[in-house]
This record gives C-alpha cells, structure tokens and sequence, in this order.
C-alpha cells in the first residue's frame, strides 16, 4: 500500500515539474478560449473570451472546461492561474486513475497503474496544456470505483460527474450512455437526475447566448455542418492533429513502414478507420506502453458481464464509432478510453503477478516426493 | 444579356466585402477586416464561355485562409489555401451547383464567406452575428456555480465513499 502511494506521489511530482507551454504556443483557439474563458467566469463578466481580436465573443466550447478552471482563475496572476488549474487537473487524472486499479485490483494494481501512466507521456504533457482532454479522461474512469462498489452517493456521483463531462465536450455523452447500458435499470432514475441540471443549464446558457438551447458555440461560428461523415472513415481529407499536441513516445517509429507521410509521421497519415484502432492498442505511444491496453481489452472482455467490463466495452466501442466518422483525428480524443483500457490492464496485471506468486509460493512449500 | 448578367454578377460578388467579422459588441475600435470572395466571369446556359472563371478571395487581415468548393451538394474538397490570391476554375459549367466556402484557418477554422454560384448566382455571406451578452446576474450565477463544481464533487465522492465502509 505505501509502495503504491509512493508509486503515485513519484508520478504526481513528474506530472507538477512539466513544463506549461506559454499560451500562445498552445493550440488556438482551444486554449486560448478555455484560459480566457476562465478569466472571464471568475471575474463575473460571463462566458466570452477576448482572444479573437479583443471583441468580447463567446467560445466555440461548451462551459465545462473553463468552469473546472475558474477557482484557479479567481487568484493569482493571468494565465499563470490558469496554467496552474489545467496541471492541477492533469494531476487529479493520475490520483483518479491509480485508485481505481487500487479499487478494482489492489494496491499491486495501483502500483502497475502509476507505472503505466508515468512511462507515458499523456498526464505530463496535459499538465503543459490548457485542454480539457485530462479532466474528461478522469471523469470517464472516475466511473469505474463508482460500478464496482455501488452506493446511492456513488450513483449521483456518477450523474453528476457525466453531466460536468458532457459540459466540457459534448462527444462525453457517449460516457453516460455506457454508463446507462452498465448499470441496473433501478440507478436510472438517479443517475439521469444528477446528470440533468447540467445538461438544463448548458441549453440555458445556449438560449440566453445563442437564442435557442440547441445552437452551440460551433454553429455560432459557422463550424458546425459535415462534422461527421460516412467517407471520413477512410478519407485523407481530414484535418489531422497528428503529434503536434500529444506526441507518441516513439515518434511513430513503430508505424513507420506505412510511410511516405505527411508532416509529423504516421501518426498524422492513417485514416480515421486505421488510426483509432491502432492509437487505442497503443501503437502510438501516447496513453499506455504498446499493446499494453490489450490486456485492457480482454480483461473487460472477460468481465462484460459485470459492470465495470461492460463500460469499458461500450466507451471503446461507441467512441471508436463516433470518432471514425468525425472530421478532425485527434490522439486526445482517446484519452477516456484509452485510460479505461490502461487502468482494467493494471488490474489484470495485478492479478496475473498475484497468480504467479501463489504458485510459486505453493511450489516452493510442497514437499518434494 | 447573358454577358450583363455576367457582369452584374460579378460585379455584385465582387461587392461582396464583409464588414465586421468579429464585429465587437463594446469594443468599436477594433479595425474591420475585408473580406472578399468572388467569382467572375461565371458560364450561363446562354453564354457558357464567358472567359475562364477566376475565383478572388481575401480573409482581409492577412491571416491564413482556406477556400472550399462543393459541387451540387457534394463534399467540400479544398480549391486553394492562402490569406488571398485569385485561382482559375476553368471547370466551372453552366446548369451546375457551386458553393465556394473561404474560411479563416488562423483562427480555428472558421467560416468567413459563402458563395452561391449556381442558377440564380445567389450570394450569402455568413458572418459571426453579434453575440448576445448575457445579464450580469447571469454571469454571476455562472462565477457562483463553477466555484462550487469542485466542492460539490468533492462531498459527493466523501459520502460515497462513507457509504461503501458502511456497507462493508
């Protein structure tokens, strides 16, 4: 237990030594808006942001994000506040992620969990960044303490936090859904109401600001027609983040064979249909060791059954869908699953080394004949 | 006729400049990027070879533009990407569908101007309309409830948890 709090303390302090990008090496709009945004929450002038030529607009995202970051924003100097709410973020994603092995699996898990999570560059690259995909990912497995154990505080819990997550990115639905399909009909009650007042006051905010609860920031600025798109799957024409946000460890090298690429390797040449899959088995280096979610995968698999095997599956399944038919390819879109992936492979790994060391220990206690 | 209509077609995409982008609800002195997107000459069924089309286009601020076409209806693929420059459409015909898009990639990507090219020629401009503001006891309510997200999740997660020992 003290060797997995230790395993977790060491990663806490790698993530709180990454080095924050300045703002305006960041992805704009993205970051830009979310940091302004905050800025803006936090000193009750509403939700706009002034990075688009001074004018005050409102961003093209959901509130989510930038409302997670508004306590931060409320002390200290801008965007140094900020910065320091999206680490503080990308820091809770890695306590959120080694309790839940800790839960599912044992402290052994937790261990497995941190070791994962430290060799890879997600939690430490998001600590840099002011995006959203760090808090989502650990509402997303923030879900599987809450299957396992259940309690009526859980299930509101649980409400609550897929309302925050669809706050932040609307695609989060996906969660709440998987988390409907996993869970006894009787918690659906519970779980939609604590979810609810999210979701009301996200069609509110769109009403006072757009004039209609269902027209979004996106349809504000003109960007949202053809967001997905049956050709997407395999057309080249995407836009691609490749690794210019979250970048594989191993610089696309283990894909390289699929080259001539674009600019940033293979991991901004695949189609949608190709990439997904091979980002979430880790093919790219950027949430988990390669392969390693395999185990992921088959743990949940074996459990599909129960609760938490059946979240699992349903967010890789349905984020897969959604993002292969979705007209910008992002690593970060993954992070949700992906963590899910890596947190159920913890445990199995947990249990395996656990297997292994009774029946060595038994081996070593039998007598000889 | 055909050739007239040609030319105020032209001449009415031409005039086709957008005011204010970002037009800033308080903020008056920000400077007004213009805007421009046009086609000319365009083929009619009466004069299908008026000359070849030349689409004309400017994000008006120097940032990085990104201009679409889609043929009746279809995908939008990309026909040219620069802040401004002119590109010949030779393959423009008459009886066709065309929406020529030019959208600002600086910034996000984000939707400058639409051009209709087709029977009637039409010409639609979307713009970033003026944002609503909110009512200040809005934005407070909003500055209230983030501040109280954390703590709110935080008491949900103690009783949780207080519950699962209990049962145990």
């Amino acid at each position: 237990m003290v060797l997995a709090a230790l395993a977790c303390l060491a990663v806490l302090v790698n993530v709180e030594r990454a080095p924050e990008r300045p703002l305006t090496q960041q992805p704009f709009p993205d970051s830009a808006e979310y940091a302004d945004a905050a800025h803006s929450l936090a000193h009750g002038k509403g939700y706009y942001t002034y990075v688009h030529s001074g004018s005050r607009q409102p961003p093209r995202y959901p509130p989510g994000y930038a409302m997670a970051l508004t306590p931060f924003a409320s002390v200290g100097s801008y965007p140094r506040d900020v910065q320091r709410g999206a680490k503080f973020w990308a820091m809770a994603y890695v306590v959120v992620a080694v309790l839940a092995a800790w839960f599912l699996g044992g402290p052994l898990a937790g261990i497995f969990a941190a070791l994962l999570i430290g060799v890879s560059p997600f939690a430490r690259d998001s600590a840099g960044l002011v995006l959203s995909d760090a808090l989502i990912a650990t509402l997303t497995v923030l879900m599987l303490p809450l299957l396992q154990k259940t309690s009526k505080s859980g299930t509101r819990l649980a409400g609550f936090g897929n309302g925050l997550a669809i706050i932040m990115r609307l695609t989060a639905a996906i969660n709440l859904i998987a988390l409907l399909v996993a869970t006894p009909r009787r918690s659906y009650k519970t779980t939609i109401a604590w979810a609810l007042p999210a979701l009301v006051g996200l069609a509110v905010l769109q009403w006072a600001m757009f004039g209609s609860p269902l027209r979004t920031g996106y349809s504000y600025w003109g960007v949202s027609s053809h967001f997905f798109a049956l050709s997407y799957a395999t057309s080249e024409s995407v836009v691609k983040e490749g690794p210019f946000i979250f970048a594989d460890k191993f610089n696309g090298h283990l894909l390289s064979w699929i080259c001539p690429c674009q600019v940033g390797g293979s991991q901004s040449s695949l189609p949608n249909l190709a990439f997904y899959p091979l980002l979430l088995l880790s093919a790219f280096w950027v949430f988990s060791p390669p392969l390693i979610p395999l185990a992921g995968l088959l743990y949940a698999w074996r459990r599909r059954r129960d609760a938490v095997g059946r979240y699992t599956l349903v967010v890789v399944a349905l984020s897969l869908i959604l993002f292969i038919f979705y007209q910008y390819q992002g690593t970060r879109f993954m992070a949700g699953p992906a963590t899910l992936l890596l947190v159920l492979a913890s445990v199995w790994l947990a249990k395996q080394s656990e297997l292994l060391w009774r029946r060595i220990t038994a081996r070593q206690l039998t007598p000889e004949p | 006729m055909s050739r007239t209509l040609g030319t105020q077609l032209a001449a009415s995409i031409l005039g086709l400049l957008i005011g204010t982008l970002l037009a800033p609800a308080l903020a008056t002195a920000v400077p007004k990027p213009r805007v421009i997107l046009s086609v000319a000459p365009v083929p009619t069924v009466a004069d299908p070879s008026p000359g070849t089309p030349v689409v004309t286009w400017s994000t008006g601020d120097g940032s990085p533009g990104l201009v679409t076409v889609s043929a009746n209806g279809g995908r939008e693929t990309p026909f040219a990407a620069e802040a401004e420059g002119s590109a010949a459409a030779p393959w423009l015909a008459p009886r066709q569908k065309y929406v020529f898009r030019l959208y600002a990639t600086g910034s996000g990507h984000r939707l400058l101007a639409e051009l209709d090219v087709g029977h009637s020629a039409s010409t639609i401009v979307a713009l970033p309309p003026h944002p609503r503001l909110t009512p200040p006891v809005v934005n407070r309510l909003l500055e209230l409830l983030s501040l109280a997200l954390v703590p709110a999740m935080a008491i949900l997660a103690i009783m949780h948890a207080r519950e699962v020992r209990r049962d145990a």
